[in-house]
This record gives structure tokens, sequence and C-alpha cells, in this order.
């Protein structure tokens, strides 16, 4: 391996915590193999925010303002990754956050460029001095599949959100403005607008606590309940596919198979049984705090924590106490 | 407007799922196959298309083993009017190569949308959507949960799903599509529906028969393990309610340490 290129995603013009890692674990292979490590930054970025990028120990950072990378297209993006690409030594990495923008990306780069897509890893070992193995969860995380590059020239890997961790390294990266060049004009598509989701909670894939309900929680008004537990802990409202089935909860909300794979720091499951499609999905939490009336509810062999009992008696309490706490 | 929807047949989402001896694959003995659950959402999406839209065809293909006829024949019992399976009979195969197989053949036909689950459940990639619009030069459009096609079938208006919310984006047709849960609520399987999938005939064509190009594999798996068990006490809180909230609280200040 010769080199690395990070492509680095922002939102609203901060770098997402998902790119600060994939840089931070980029680093920490560089560190072992020798590599150059490159970043590409399309769109604009604020200056604390590129500032913050050179807290890291990368070599050249290619920055590209031009108005066609302003909003991201797959097909523009792509095009700019390609042109970047070109001039990098080989054998080459490409690394991304798995996240919706990068999987979107990824996948249509790994075409473009006829190389291999290993997405949602979660583990980066180097092999042999020389090489790397990768570890992807597959079937939900129901198998850790663990996998070797073979001997190509580029491959790409994304890297799943909240694994690694986020580590400051010393560097005095060199920054290349207008790094790309070529105006665009024939994209495929526009972006429009987007719609934010209403509230200030944060999403399931970035949250640090996380508050779910299953079918326990009966219907869609008593989801407050676990609104209100979670806003007083500054988090996400999350649910088990029987609760999102049954109405109770839209779909970006739904945790496990078919919904989001989550790993915040604590995970607070109220009337969830424990079905294997949702314990899949937030078993990479740190701390898991079950309430549950029934104490046979698989969910306790998953769980750190556990209070056997009416989740509509708990949570209001507990949201007290926690008010209580956070103020003393 | 011609639609072609790309189907994998997967294990089922209830199945504990562990690795076989070798481990280099999952233990297949006993397994329950099922359409990939997005999938039905772009099934069910192209036979809205059809039910709204004049002279729509809707074909749905599969690359896979031949009893991955059995997702074709569910996809046709919901109302698709035709369905080819592409043999490969390797379990595994990279996510790459089933998008060269795909576009190999779609190349050979006229489609003005590609439609595919965002993600298949067995590999979890989510790359064979976007993959196969790179291979095209089609543009894509991927975790969609709202899809308006353009009167004159030129352009689509897509929701996709992001983690701030909601982007939408217009795309210029043909494009491929990949669809989230939400999109739609798929159909149930009608018993006179079965009955006309039945008398279907479902072709097979073998992959050496397209010009798909390089299938070398990118990556060697290793092994295939369990993630290893969760290390917990399991500690239950007792008495009370106000006990239990109180040693609650004392674990978030201490343990956690979230307050």
């Amino acid at each position: 391996m010769k080199s690395i290129l990070i492509i680095i995603e922002h939102s609203e013009s901060v770098i997402r915590n998902a790119s600060l890692e994939v840089i931070s674990e980029a680093v920490r292979i560089k560190k072992s193999l020798g590599l150059t490590l490159n970043a590409l930054i399309l769109g604009n970025i604020t200056d604390s925010a590129l500032k913050e990028i050179q807290k890291f120990d990368i070599d050249t950072i290619r920055y590209d303002q031009s108005k066609v990378f302003v909003s991201y297209t797959p097909e523009g993006y792509a095009e700019a990754a390609i042109h970047i690409v070109d001039e990098l030594p080989k054998p080459l990495i490409i690394m991304m956050g798995a996240t919706s923008q990068g999987k979107d990306l990824a996948g249509r780069l790994s075409a473009l460029l006829d190389c291999g897509l290993a997405t949602e890893c979660t583990k980066i070992t180097v092999n042999d001095g020389s090489g790397l193995l990768y570890e992807r969860p597959i079937y939900a995380g129901k198998i850790v599949s663990q996998i070797k590059p073979n001997d190509r020239d580029i491959h790409i890997v994304t890297l799943r959100p909240k694994i690694f961790e986020k580590e400051y390294s010393e560097g005095t990266p060199r920054l290349i403005t207008n790094a790309i060049g070529v105006v665009q004009d024939a994209l495929l598509s526009r972006y429009v607008e987007s719609i934010k989701r209403e509230g200030s909670r944060p999403d399931l894939t970035e949250a640090d606590i996380i508050v779910a309900g299953g079918r326990g929680i009966k219907s869609a008004e008593n989801f407050r309940v676990l609104e209100e537990l979670a806003d007083t802990l500054g988090g996400a409202v999350g649910a088990s596919r029987a609760a999102v089935d049954s109405g109770f909860r839209p779909q970006s909300d739904q945790v496990g198979q078919t919904g989001k794979t989550v790993s915040p720091k604590l995970y607070i499951a109220c009337g969830i049984s424990g079905a294997i499609q949702h314990l899949v999905g937030m078993s990479s939490s740190q701390y898991i705090l079950a309430i549950n009336k029934d104490p046979d509810a698989p969910i306790f062999k998953k769980a750190d924590f556990g209070i056997v009992g009416d989740i509509f008696e708990v949570a209001p309490l507990l949201v007290e106490e926690i008010k209580k706490a956070k103020s003393a | 407007m011609n639609i072609l929807i790309c189907l994998k047949q997967v294990p089922d989402t209830e199945l504990q799922i562990i690795p076989n001896e070798a481990e280099n694959d999952i233990k297949r003995d006993n397994i329950k196959y099922v359409v990939n659950p997005y999938d039905e959402y772009a099934i069910e999406e192209a036979l809205k298309i059809k039910e709204a839209m004049k002279d729509v065809s809707v074909t749905a293909i599969a690359v896979g083993p031949e009893r991955s006829k059995e997702a074709l024949r569910t996809a046709l019992a919901m109302g698709c009017d035709d369905a080819i399976l592409i043999v490969h009979s390797d379990d595994i195969i990279e996510p790459l190569h089933v998008s060269k197989i795909l576009s190999a053949f779609a190349k050979t036909k006229e489609y003005s949308l590609i439609l595919c689950g965002k993600q298949a459940i067995d590999d979890d990639s989510a790359s064979v959507g976007p993959a196969l619009a790179g291979l095209m030069g089609w543009a894509q459009a991927t975790n969609v949960i709202k899809l308006e096609i353009a009167k004159d079938g030129k352009w689509a208006r897509c929701s996709r799903q992001i983690e701030s919310g909601t982007a939408i984006i217009e795309c210029t047709l043909p494009a491929v599509i990949t669809a989230q849960k939400g999109l739609n609520e798929p159909r149930y399987v009608s018993l006179p529906g079965i009955m006309k999938a039945k008398k279907k005939e479902i072709p097979l064509i073998a992959v050496d028969t397209l010009s798909v190009g390089d299938l070398s594999p990118a990556f060697t798996i290793l092994h295939f393990s369990r993630p290893p068990e969760r290390k917990s006490e399991h500690r239950i809180f007792a008495g009370s309610i106000q006990q239990v909230v109180e040693q609650t609280i004392s674990v978030l200040k201490e343990e956690v340490k979230v307050l």
C-alpha cells in the first residue's frame, strides 16, 4: 500500500463525526504502514472546520469549493474522486464513512474504478506488517466476516460511524485549493432541498443516548413518555420493528435488521421484548438498560441493567430524578 | 416504459445465522429463504407505476442459485409481468460482480428504470444499486422513501432518507432507484396471483452468455464468525419503584457517566 485517499463529508459546512473517525483510523494505518495520507473536501466548509481537519496528521488536503460541488451529487463527487485517484500513487485505499452519502458514493465509485468495496467495516488490523484485514458485520451483525483485499491497485472501504475512536494527531497538512479544476456540465441529477427532521433530537446513528420503545408502549401517543426521557437526557428516540409496523413511530426510528444499526453509549430499551432482529441492531451499545414488565423478556439477557416494571410508572420518575441530578 | 426489478433471495430475518464448519459461509441447512424485504418495496413501487401509467412492463430479475426462482415466483405472484434468473451457483458473490452481471443483461434491453432494494439483508453491502447505476452511466437515487415519475417519463423526483431527515433530488431517467422501507406498503400475494405465477416460465440465463468482463474477486474471505457475546452482568434492580429509580440514577452517574 502506498497511499490513502479519504473523502470527507460535511453537513451544514461542518465536518461530520463519521469523517473525523475515518481520518483518525487512517492516521493509525498511516503510522503502521508508512503511507501518504490524502483528504478530499468538496463543497464549502467553515474556516474552523478546515482548521479542525488540519489537526490531523494528513499529508495533503485537496479542497474544491466549485459551485458544482456545493451540493452532493453521486456523479459529480465520483468524477472528482476519480480525478484525484489518477494522481495518487498505487496501491491506493479510498476511505469514507458508511453514511447515507458515503454508501451512495462508494457503490458508484467502485463500479467506475472497477475495484473492490468493503462496506461498514468495524475493525481494521494490519496484517504481516504490510497488508490490511477488515472485519465487517453481515446478516445485520449475526455474523462477522473477516476479509483481506487481494492484490489490486485500488480498493474502497467505508467505516461504520461511532465505532472508530476520534483522535487528533500532530500534522502539517499541505492545502491545495481548487483541486479539481474541471467543471461538471453533464450531471444527471440535481439536489433540490433537504427537509430536516422535526425537533432537535440527534440522529439515531449519531446519538450518544437512545431511548427506544417496542410494542409494550402500545400507542403513538404513549411514546411521549419516552420522548420526554430522551429529551431530558439529550438523546434520540428509537423503536422496534413491532412499534414501527404498528404505526407508533416513523420508519426512520426503527432500530435493528431492516432498520438502523446503532452504537450509542447508553441504550434504554422500554417495552421491548428483544426479538433477534432488534437485538442485532443495538447490541454494540456500550451500556443497555432494559425496562420491561415481563421478567422473562429476552432483552434482559443482553442488558447490563434491568428494571422489571411498568415503563409508564418508571419513566416519569426517572425524568424527575435525572432533572434533579442534572441541576445538582 | 420498461422497468427492471433486481431481487435477491435471502435468509429470513427471524433466523439465527451461524457460520458453517469451514467458516467460509453460513450454515445453510434448514434455512428458510424469502424475498429480500427491501426488494418487496421495489416490486410494489414498480407495480404502482404500472397501474398509474400506460404501457409499463415490469420484469423481475435475480442473480443467484436456482432456488432463487422461488423469490422470482413471489414477484410474479405480486404482479410482475415476467421474471428471469441469471444462474450463479455460488451463494456468495461480490456485490460489484452482481452489478456487472445485471448491467450486462440490462444493456441488451431498453429499460427506463431499474429498481432495487436499498440493500440485501444478508451481505448488507448496499452497493449493488449505485454500482449498477455507475456501470450503466445512469443517474441514481438510493434510500428512496418517495418516488414521483414525471408524466413525460424523462425524469423523477426522489425523497432520500438521510441522517438529518430527507433530501430531495431530481434525476434524469433512465435511473437506478433503491427502495427504503417506508416507500410504500407491499401488497399481499393473492391466490389467483399465485396460480397465474405458477403457469409462467422463468427463463434461466447462464452468466457466461453475457459480456460481464472481469469477475475475479477483489477480496478473500478469511473467515466468518459469530460476534463476541456482550459482556454484561445483567444487574436487575430490586425494590420499590423509588428505590429502583435511585439505583438507576446511581449507575447512570457512576458507571455510564451520562449524568
